[in-house]
């Protein structure tokens, strides 16, 4: 595999850590998703996290197969690891919420960077396809959260409130700029309990 | 306890183009967004040329038992 531009390669980075994060995370707690159609979607998205970090990985060093080892958090990962804030934010609609959140940037990132420089275009569409058919998952979850207005609307906001503009820096340091104040829109309103888009 | 209301749907498959529908399970979800989200994740076994979600409540009697409701009022 052809490695990726300098410029995007530490963004690639970034991204492979937090999509393996979510992946593991979602194994832990997917289980006990509300209900069992949430528990083996969980399951499914899962994999497909992982199949990303992997993707992205690759990308990043071009290799076309990273070792298993390469994959093994560290302290080298702790940018990432708090950023996520697992260790704080452990129930399911905490992870459904910074899913949605990071797949929003996730996508951000893609539509700027394919805009910017229409090589890297072909890379990306796999992953951005899988991104799109994925949303709607949590999309519509941060939505029941939200109109549930109680404990679980509060902490989704609250979600999105601290990772929001986290990944808003993010995504400047990694050179999105065309749809980021779209991206920042949607975490806002989330924060204010807004869920009138789609 | 459960917070939100949720909805069966039943699922519909065609294997290839021309082949029968048929239906090959249910879901149950709190909207149809997420029905056909599940229906894809839950019955991924094979590749399918169509699948459906169909809210069950929303199916038409059409004929029940053998009789015929056509013309019938329905409660």
């Amino acid at each position: 595999m052809e490695q990726a531009p300098v410029g995007v390669r530490p963004a690639l980075l970034t991204l492979s850590r937090l999509k393996y994060l979510i992946g593991e995370q979602l194994v832990k707690v997917g289980p006990v998703a509300p209900d069992l159609a949430a528990a083996i979607a969980s399951v499914a998205v899962a994999q497909t996290n992982y199949g990303q970090a992997r993707y992205f990985y690759n990308w990043y060093t071009g290799e076309s197969r990273a070792a298993d080892t390469e994959l093994k958090v560290d302290e080298s990962w702790n940018k990432e690891t708090t950023l996520l804030n697992f260790n704080k934010w452990a129930t399911w609609p905490h992870l459904i919420t910074v899913m949605w959140l990071v797949d929003e940037a996730i996508l951000t990132l893609i539509h700027d960077w394919s805009r910017e420089d229409p090589a890297l275009k072909p890379n990306l569409e796999k992953v951005r396809e899988e991104l799109t058919q994925a949303l709607p998952f949590t999309t519509e979850w941060v939505r029941i959260f939200l109109q549930d207005g109680r404990g679980v609307g509060r902490a989704s906001a609250a979600v999105a409130a601290q990772l929001g503009p986290l990944l808003t820096q993010f995504l400047m340091n990694a050179g999105a700029m065309a749809y980021l104040p779209e991206f920042q829109d949607r975490w806002t309103r989330v924060v204010g309990g807004d869920i009138s888009w789609r | 306890m459960t917070l939100w209301r949720e909805d069966e749907f039943e699922v519909m498959a065609q294997h290839r183009r021309g082949d029968p529908v048929h239906v090959i399970g249910s879901v149950w979800a709190p909207n149809s967004i997420l029905a056909g989200f599940y229906a894809a994740t839950t019955y991924d076994e094979q590749r399918w040329h169509t699948l459906y979600a169909i809210k069950r409540s929303q199916k038409i009697p059409v004929i029940i038992d053998g009789r015929t409701l056509i013309g019938e009022e329905r409660v």
